[in-house]
């Protein structure tokens, strides 16, 4: 019962501390926008050259109220689910996140389960074969993967791929009539989460590395050595399990960097993404949208943050909820 | 896990082995590569970019430009204009039907224009409507008149098919400004009592045009299928999919491969390669727009007119236009392009002239400083350029910069996307401004708003009675000769008094698979999309 | 430091020498134009060719050199400095002003970072100066955070004690001890920093947000030479090659300054939960 009483506290604990956090991003973007020259009616009223019109708009987004009322009226509004209208078209800026969602999700989570599918392997070789050549050849992969401006490497891939070669579409989620049709989506999505993990896997292969090398040094892995256990199974069912918590914790790290990298990845591939919803709207200054998608983005950290530190729970039973 | 590697390995090798997309595509229907998402497909709120694409195919106006820019009915069928020019009356056609089966009436062609001149509509135009009676009274700042207790309306339902248009003094561009795609006119079933400016009407329009709206996935794409009621017959295409690549690249590589059939304005440098391709096929054309350089008269040193004089002279716009435009840029010698019946041809362009130029600042009381740039009462000349970050603007403000500091003028580059620039013009808030006009069919809507004292998009504070006046008049004149006679003046007057330095009128090009006849350039911006309805595909 | 550690010193090393002399190497001005030579392919005129300007792409480069160098050294020092400053303090002081200066770190660090550099310079305007200090700010977080850890894992230490019973100033403690203890791992963070804020800035470019022209940043020449990849490969091809191998230069140095500087070759320690 004790048990249950402390984990319901610390969960409560942990929501609240969420709770401030996501404020806290919210205070500090609005504040940001606020001090820019002219403010956010810059954009609305931006193109419209008529006094009388650019009036009007400013009465109906209330744009002339202090700015402490502004953002109690979108924090208010924001707590009920509602995240006011976009300044660039006056559509429900929820309508337009819900329809970004299922790209982004679909790229995001391919893009990290690749990189991780490429990054663990490659460091657990690279941890096995220490000091070797294996092991200086995949570091300098990780090393290369992070060292190419992603945008760079997105245009190039598809001049060759898509341009040269003629294998692969370079643009879109999927030809119209074929949306239903998985190899057709598969085959869209090939460059943008080739691009996007190829970002994202230096770094989960660097923490595996050497996570694995620290595990491959403890006794119970020597242990299972000398009972004749198999190489593999030594590496990947008894050191790469307790060397899992780091590569957690690096998976659980890249994703605000994933997230940020998507932006460039996004636009080069033409792909309906929030990245690209994001940066569409910070060049147009698109207030209620960026404030939006920040906090989602945000909330998607804290929430990841909180699910790496229940997986840690899950991966090694020695450490327990706080 | 390996299993999990192995089975992506073999999704993606599965993937590889098929043929490119675009091979097997239907050929009733084109895929068009455009940069970004419209905003509303409402032609009230009309902003320019893409919006041109689309609205051309979903609204009909009352009219649209003919090829030689004059206009000609839609959904007008005739047009009485009263001997005072105060009055039009408008006929219009009959039998005409809305997508959702509804019957269009004169009701919404009120509706429409009375949407426009209410000033809690986002509409960027609506100075365009400013020779409707009750103009003044609707947009006062103190106390606006509401709609219906003007004692004279704007616009009168005659009949079922009959409207008319009540001016406050005789506006010769009228027609012009009621053409496609701004003009497109709205459905008064659907959007009466709604608030225009964040109705779900803009994301699922409805209009009388040759397409109608199916799907919208931002961010992605758009599709049109032909309206088969359409009352200037369907058209030859099923399906139009608007495409959207933000990539420049990425549009051009698919337009090579087949993925998309139809760009417009691909950068001039990639033309050539377009022109080699035996696939594609290219059209060219004039444009009524203009790039020029505003300079702001509050400014102490652009206050004087020889420094602004100075600075025309410095600009190698000959070099600019064969260089960076390839050709495709037309010599300017002010806002109004050659393709206008109101060019005048006594005013020669200005000269690319450095002696001149340097004189001209010496006299100005300018002397070469250590860095060799011109000081005067210790006050460096230089000078901020506000440019747009759009075509090849950078590019060509890049050039300049280089070419005044040769004549010891230093300028610093600040490129901007749209939204960051108009809100420096709109405030002013420039020393050097290029700005990208789409220019107008008819010489009043841009020149007025640019040139006369006290319109709000005359931010570069210049003001002269001359001006004015021949502006007034222009507008309201009888006959095309005067007014000819009117904007000649004008022109000549810019072009001594410098506040804009006009550089060029950027020609327009598309390039398409050349299995699509019936595209035919239009001299307005995005003016080809006017012809989609009659495009067909022929192998 | 390993055979990888000095050839990532090489790349950098050379990368400063451009910095340092390229000025005086470059054939010519970096803004010097002849558009009447716009997209020559590589030639005994022109090394690496010329951009959309007739500008000449090997003397851009070794004027950028210096630009890039100095908006990746700028930002990281910037980064490092905020980062030493809030970490060292928080970890110092701890109790609330501890708690704060956490609770911020941990808001800028679930906003991406790159966003935030876009929004700042959205608002603010690009120019060189901005992006030094908008990359700066983003990207001091993770340095307080582990400069904080360092401080309180020494805080406790003897010598620590011995100097402040010694009765030297809290400053002093701070700034002798806690920092030099924590210096080669910062040093290392730095290395890498400056690897990231280089492609920070050529995002920035690529974005449509980057140093205002002529300035020959090599993220802005390269998102320039973007628009002409089917009709100039070279123009984006010398400066993207150019970062490339920089960034893997500085990421090879932080890599090799880990292995020689850190003997516990950071498995990261578990990270207590953001919130908790």
């Amino acid at each position: 019962m004790t048990r249950a009483v402390l984990r319901i506290r610390y969960l409560a604990a942990r929501a609240a501390g969420m709770a401030v956090l996501l404020a806290g991003v919210s205070v500090l973007l609005f504040a940001i926008m606020h001090m820019a020259p002219g403010g956010p009616e810059a954009m609305l009223v931006g193109e419209t050259f008529d006094p009388a019109v650019a009036e009007s708009l400013r009465r109906q987004y209330g744009l002339d109220d202090p700015i402490p009322v502004q953002y109690a009226r979108w924090a208010a509004g924001a707590l009920k689910g509602d995240f006011g209208r976009s300044f660039r078209d006056g559509q429900p800026v929820l309508l337009h996140i819900r329809e970004r969602l299922g790209p982004t999700l679909q790229l995001t989570v391919a893009g990290l389960l690749l990189a991780v599918l490429v990054a663990v392997p490659l460091g657990v070789a690279a941890a096995a074969r220490h000091g070797r050549a294996t092991d200086s050849l995949a570091s300098a992969a990780m090393i290369v993967g992070v060292s190419f401006p992603s945008f760079w490497l997105g245009i190039l891939l598809i001049l060759g791929f898509s341009s040269l070669l003629g294998w692969l579409p370079a643009a879109g989620i999927a030809p119209y009539g074929l949306e239903d049709d998985l190899l057709e989506r598969v085959r869209h999505a090939i460059l943008p989460t080739a691009t996007l993990a190829l970002t994202q896997f230096a770094a989960i292969a660097r923490f595996t590395r050497s996570s694995m090398l620290d595990a491959l040094g403890h006794d119970y892995v020597r242990t299972a050595e000398a009972k004749g256990v198999g190489r593999g199974a030594v590496l990947y069912r008894h050191a790469l399990r307790n060397g899992l918590i780091p590569i957690v914790t690096a998976v659980g790290l890249s994703l605000p960097a994933l997230i940020g990298g998507a932006v460039l990845t996004k636009t080069v591939f033409a792909w309906p993404g929030l990245g690209r919803l994001a940066v569409d709207a910070i060049l147009e200054r698109d207030y209620p949208v960026i404030m939006a998608i920040e906090l989602i983005v945000a909330a998607a950290v804290v929430l990841a943050n909180f699910l790496t530190d229940v997986v840690y729970t899950l991966v090694d039973p020695r450490i327990t909820l706080e | 896990m390996s299993r999990l590697v192995g089975i992506a390995l073999a999704l993606a090798l599965l993937g590889l082995g098929l043929p490119a997309p675009g091979a097997a595509q239907a050929p009733r229907q084109i895929v068009m590569g455009i940069e970004t998402d419209p905003r509303s497909l409402n032609p009230v709120l009309f902003r320019g970019g893409t919006e041109f694409d689309l609205l051309w195919q979903i609204f009909d106006s009352l009219f649209e430009l003919g090829p030689d820019l004059v206009p000609r009915p839609v959904l007008a069928e005739s047009v009485q204009v009263s001997r005072d020019g105060l009055t039009y009356t408008i006929r219009l056609k009959a039998g005409v039907t809305w997508h959702d089966g509804k019957p269009f009436t004169a009701e919404d062609v009120a509706f429409t224009i009375r949407e426009h001149l209410n000033p809690a509509n986002a509409s960027s135009w609506r100075s365009n409507f400013h020779a409707f009676v009750g103009f003044p009274e609707l947009t006062a700042k103190e106390n606006p008149v509401p709609y219906d207790a003007l004692p004279k309306k704007p616009v009168e339902v005659l009949d079922r098919h009959t409207v008319r248009l009540n001016l406050r003094y005789p506006y010769a561009p009228l027609l012009t400004v009621l053409v496609s795609p701004q003009g497109g006119i709205l459905p008064k079933h659907l959007l009466e009592g709604k608030n225009l400016n964040t109705a779900e009407f803009n994301r699922k329009p409805i209009g009388t045009g040759p397409f109608r709206l199916v799907e919208w996935r931002r961010g992605d794409r758009l599709v049109l299928e032909a309206n088969p009621d359409y009352h200037r017959g369907r058209p030859p295409l099923d399906r139009v999919i608007m495409q959207i690549i933000p990539e420049m690249t990425v549009r051009l590589t698919q337009l090579e491969s087949g993925g998309i059939q139809f760009l417009r304005s691909p950068a001039p440098d990639a033309i050539p390669a377009i022109r080699k391709n035996p696939r594609l096929s290219t059209l060219f054309g004039e444009d009524v727009n203009f790039r020029g350089i505003l300079f702001q008269l509050k400014h102490p040193a652009l206050a004087d007119k020889r420094v602004r004089q100075a600075i025309a002279f410095a600009i190698d716009t000959k070099t600019i236009r064969e260089t960076l435009g390839r050709g495709y840029m037309t010599e300017a010698n002010g806002p109004i392009p050659p393709n206008s019946w109101a060019y005048t041809t006594k005013v020669k362009p200005t000269p690319y002239d450095p002696e001149r130029a340097r004189r001209l600042l010496a006299e100005a009381g300018y002397t070469a400083g250590r860095d060799g740039v011109l000081e005067k009462d210790g006050r460096r000349l230089s000078l901020g350029l506000v440019v747009e970050a759009y075509e090849n603007l950078v590019d060509v403000a890049a050039a300049i910069q280089q070419q005044l500091k040769a004549v010891g003028v230093q300028v610093s580059v600040e490129p901007l996307e749209f939204g960051a620039w108009s809100d420096r013009f709109m405030k002013g808030a420039y020393d050097l401004l290029l700005i990208a006009s789409a220019g107008s069919v008819d010489p009043d809507p841009i020149n007025y708003s640019l040139f006369r004292t006290g319109q709000p998009r005359n931010t570069n504070g210049y003001s002269n009675p001359r001006v004015d006046d021949l502006l007034d008049r222009a507008r309201s004149a009888r006959t095309q000769t005067e007014r000819k006679a009117l904007y000649a003046e004008f022109v000549e007057i810019l072009d001594d008094e410098k506040p804009i330095h006009v550089l060029y009128h950027q020609q327009r090009w598309y390039a398409f698979d050349r299995r699509y006849k019936g595209f035919e350039h239009l001299g307005v911006s995005a003016g080809v999309l006017q012809s989609l309805r009659r495009v067909r595909f022929q192998p | 430091m390993g055979a990888r550690g000095w050839s990532g010193a090489l790349l950098v090393g050379l990368l400063v020498l451009a910095a340092a002399a390229g000025p005086a190497l470059a054939p010519q001005d970096y803004a010097e134009q002849d558009l009447t030579r716009r997209l020559e392919a590589p030639s005994a005129a022109h090394w690496l060719g010329t951009d959309g300007l007739g500008r000449d792409i090997l003397s851009r480069l070794l004027f950028g050199a210096r630009l890039s160098l100095a908006i990746g050294v700028g930002a990281t020092a910037l980064a490092v400095a905020v980062g030493i400053g809030a970490g060292a303090i928080a970890g110092y002081f701890r109790g609330r002003v501890d708690r704060v200066l956490m609770r911020i770190t941990d808001v800028f660090m679930c906003i991406p970072a790159l966003f935030l550099v876009l929004i700042v310079v959205a608002v603010f305007g690009a120019s060189v100066r901005n992006t030094v200090l908008v990359i700066g700010l983003a990207y001091w977080p993770p340095t307080a955070r582990f400069v904080r850890g360092e401080v309180l894992a020494l805080r406790g230490q003897p010598f620590v004690e011995a100097a402040r019973a010694l009765g030297a100033a809290d400053l002093r403690i701070l700034g002798g001890h806690v920092l030099r203890n924590a210096m080669p791992i910062v040093l290392t963070q730095a290395s890498l920093f400056v690897a990231n804020a280089i492609l920070v800035e050529s995002a920035l470019s690529f974005l449509g947000l980057g140093v205002p022209p002529p300035l020959p940043s090599w993220g802005a020449m390269l998102a320039d030479g973007r628009r002409f990849l089917l009709q100039g490969w070279w123009i984006a091809t010398f400066p993207g090659l150019a970062i490339f191998l920089v960034v893997l230069g500085f990421n090879l140095l932080g890599d090799g300054l880990r292995e020689a500087l850190d003997p516990r070759l950071t498995a990261p320690r578990r990270r207590r939960g953001v919130a908790a």
